[in-house]
């Protein structure tokens, strides 16, 4: 096999395609990319077996046709160490060897017959979710998602399609991040896929794709790239039940003037204590290594007594970083109990720090 | 410069001061088990909270009256036997070989004429509470170690020479004021002081003038910190005296904190601090009772044991977020587990968990002597997790009645059905 092509071209693919190869074991096929070049066209994939990416392209230039696998790590590396011009591939026996004017590299190959197969869109069902609704909507619930929760479920984003609409939802145990979009369907289905494959989807797609899915796998395609990712196979948390179906109060909170004072507490502690008060609203840091910060701003509130809760300002930062409104509406119960925060169609449940 | 203060044979000392017949003759105070909150009657048992210093073990107890008739002597098919052990027996008892731990039906055979009486904890933990309020009276830094032992730092407050004088005169006002016969170790290195102790026993006091001279051919095993563990470690260097250990710096400092720790408090003449207020940092509680094989009766006795946990988290208002089990097995093996929670703390999830253990190894669990139960790690300004909040949340609400019972009628006035 030889073909050659432009720095940049194969640059670009084994960038895309780094997040999908197995990382620790360079013994194993599955730190290889699998190229094939056939009828004009350059196929690309690398999977790790959970997830995989498939690239097609047609900006290569083939000499001769054939396909082999080389570490995808040392691949990159060494195309970003040429200079930007044609770089040739070839193999030669068991090994590639990698060509640009006078550098020369060789790599060992595997066999290219056993690099694993990839699902196929045959038998799976389609989703008929809009593409940018799907992109966007998941993009808001990401920091929501855990990492590394023995509970994989909590692992990846709840998609729970109902008869007229659509939950996107993710939680790290500490808030619950839901957002709801009026769909149409006529086939009820609720998938968890896991946060890394959403963070892949996120990178690679922009808009018309199509989806499908079976029991165990998730498929996401356009013309250029072909993803898929196991599916995570667990209860996700009965969402609708930790999300406050009464409100004791509901102020209507003005974003960027409460980003300004988080972010001038969160210089002295993450943590905040904040007290809602008539007209005015108070946001304290909750530190006790002799550091303090205060601040208090004008806001058109009405409340009888004060109500003062605590929280990590993450959890809020990471919402109103998601939300494009001026306004933006918070809902309270009691200091200690999960409060609401909600802009449109997205909504965030908080647990407040136990005072 | 450091007092090393402590109570000779405490316990029975403690009898003698309330009771002079007991005074110039074999003593002792004897227990038996301290099983009474496994009982399946109720028992009104209460927890003393006099004395809850860092390292003082916590007791329930109930209020009936013990005598040596109704305490130590089982009747069964018309035979009396004399039960429980020796706790703490006057010098006067231990001269004729009697010793803590014994038999006390084997410690009445070597001494006939020995008065055995029943341990009353809690007029303990009164004494001990009051020394120590007297103590803070008259050292400006004291710390209570454990109940019958204190440090004072006297840095700055008595001149250096007068420390012995200054030692001798608070023994004796000691004893005048308590009936209670202390012995004082001085050194300039806190644990120094303690080592010193044992020279001044009893009823002395005893100054460390030379740190070197006076450490350098004591056996290491009597230095307070080294256990049976250590002592092996060392002794595989061919280090047997304190002297030798302080020439092996660079072994002990090879073995990181540890060794590091007990080579400065060994040979650094001026180690130590007073530790002013230590905040606890675990609840815990031991029971030790007969070889259990039903492994019914040892996951009721596990409940149990979280109860009482329960009932001390709730009194001094923490949420622990660690929970640790040790179970002591007749063979010697010792089984430990340890779970991580990030809920809010109740009685029902403690006794979840470690139902939850006992249960998936049943098997392993045979022939249990002694369970140890703790919590620890306590979480302040905890976010617990919003999948569990109204569950916990339902659950303090039953804790909070709970306890208001409890600390009222005992802590046995409600219990689980198992627990039965």
């Amino acid at each position: 096999m030889k073909i050659a092509t432009r720095k940049d071209i194969i640059e670009s693919i084994l960038i895309n395609a780094q997040p999908f190869l197995e990382r620790k074991d360079p013994t194993n096929i599955t730190s290889h990319i699998f190229l094939e070049a056939k009828d004009g066209l350059v196929t690309i994939k690398a999977t790790d077996n959970e997830i995989g990416l498939r690239v097609k392209s047609d900006q290569f230039e083939i000499m001769q046709e054939g396909a082999f696998t080389a570490n995808g790590k040392k691949l990159l590396d060494i195309v970003r160490s040429l200079k930007a011009d044609t770089i040739t591939f070839e193999t030669n026996k068991d090994s590639l060897v990698i060509t640009q004017n006078s550098a020369k590299f060789k790599l060992p190959t595997f066999d290219y017959n056993e690099y694993p197969s990839f699902p196929t869109i045959e038998n799976k069902s389609q989703i008929s979710l809009d593409a940018l609704t799907l992109i966007q909507s998941l993009k808001k619930i990401i920091p929501a998602i855990d990492t590394n929760n023995p509970k994989y479920e909590l692992n990846g984003a709840l998609i729970d399609i109902k008869e007229d609409k659509t939950f996107f939802v993710g939680t790290d145990t500490r808030r619950l991040a839901v957002v709801e979009v009026d769909t149409a369907t006529n086939e009820e289905l609720s998938l968890i896929i896991p946060k890394k494959t959403i963070i892949e989807i996120q990178k690679l797609f922009l808009d018309s794709i199509d989806i499908f899915y079976d029991e165990t796998h998730l498929i996401v395609k356009n013309d250029q790239f072909f993803l898929f990712s196991r599916l995570i196979n667990g209860r996700f948390p009965d969402y609708q039940r930790i999300i406050p179906q009464s409100l004791k109060h509901q102020l209507t909170l003005n974003k960027k003037s409460l980003l300004e004072a988080m972010k001038m507490i969160s210089i002295i502690s993450p943590e905040i204590k904040i007290t809602f008060e008539e007209g005015k609203i108070t946001l304290q840091s909750l530190n006790d290594n002799n550091q303090e910060a205060q601040i208090a701003i004008e806001a058109p509130i009405s409340m009888n007594e004060p109500f003062t809760f605590a929280v990590n300002s993450k959890y809020l930062f990471d919402f109103l970083a998601q939300i494009d409104t001026e306004d933006f509406i918070m809902g309270l119960n009691e200091p200690n109990l999960p409060f609401l925060v909600k802009s449109q169609n997205f909504l965030t449940v908080i647990m407040p720090i136990i005072l | 410069m450091f007092f090393h203060i402590d109570i000779d044979s405490f316990f029975i000392s403690a009898e003698r001061s309330k009771n002079p017949k007991l005074l110039n003759k074999p003593a002792a105070v004897g227990s038996r088990s301290n099983l009474e909150i496994f009982d399946r009657e109720r028992n009104k048992i209460k927890l003393l909270q006099i004395n809850s210093g860092a390292f003082v073990t916590p007791v329930f107890h109930n209020n009936y009256k013990k005598t040596f008739e109704n305490y130590f002597v089982d009747r069964a098919d018309g035979k009396k036997k004399i039960r429980g052990i020796i706790t703490t027996a006057s010098y006067e008892a231990r001269a004729c070989g009697v010793k803590t731990g014994m038999a006390i039906a084997k410690a009445l055979q070597l001494c006939p004429q020995m008065v055995v009486v029943p341990a009353n904890y809690p007029l303990y933990h009164k004494l001990s509470r009051m020394l120590f309020l007297f103590l803070k009276k008259q050292i400006p830094q004291v710390e209570q170690y454990s109940i019958d032992e204190f440090f004072g730092n006297v840095d700055g407050w008595i001149e250096q020479e007068r420390a012995f004088e200054v030692a001798k005169e608070l023994q004796e006002e000691i004893f005048k004021q308590f009936k209670l016969p202390v012995s004082i170790g001085i050194a300039k290195a806190k644990y120094i002081a303690k080592l010193a102790t044992e020279f001044a026993k009893p009823f002395g006091v005893y100054e460390v003038k030379n740190h070197y001279e006076f450490i350098k051919d004591i056996p290491i095993e009597q230095f307070p910190g080294i256990g049976k563990g250590f002592s092996k470690r060392l002794r595989r260097y061919g280090i047997k005296t304190l002297g030798e250990l302080c020439q092996s710096k660079k072994i002990l400092y090879a073995w990181k904190l540890p060794g590091i720790e007990l080579y400065n408090r060994v040979c650094d003449e001026n180690n130590g601090e007073i530790t002013l207020k230590s905040a606890k940092k675990s609840i815990g509680l031991g029971r030790t009772f007969d070889a259990l094989y039903d492994i019914n009766e040892i996951e009721r006795r596990v409940v149990i044991m979280a109860r009482h946990i329960a009932f001390m988290v709730h009194l001094a208002d923490v949420n622990p977020t660690k929970f640790g089990i040790k179970f002591y097995l007749d063979d010697g093996k010792k089984i430990k587990f340890s779970i991580r929670s990030n809920r809010i703390f109740s009685e029902s999830l403690l006794k979840k968990e470690f139902k939850k253990v006992v249960q998936s190894h049943s098997s392993e669990l045979a022939g249990v002597m002694k369970i140890r139960v703790w919590v620890s790690n306590f979480a302040k300004e905890q976010t617990p997790s919003l999948l569990t909040i109204e569950e916990d949340t339902k659950q303090k609400k039953i804790d909070k009645a709970l306890m208001k019972l409890r600390k009222s009628f005992g802590i046995d006035i409600v219990k689980n059905g198992n627990e039965i």
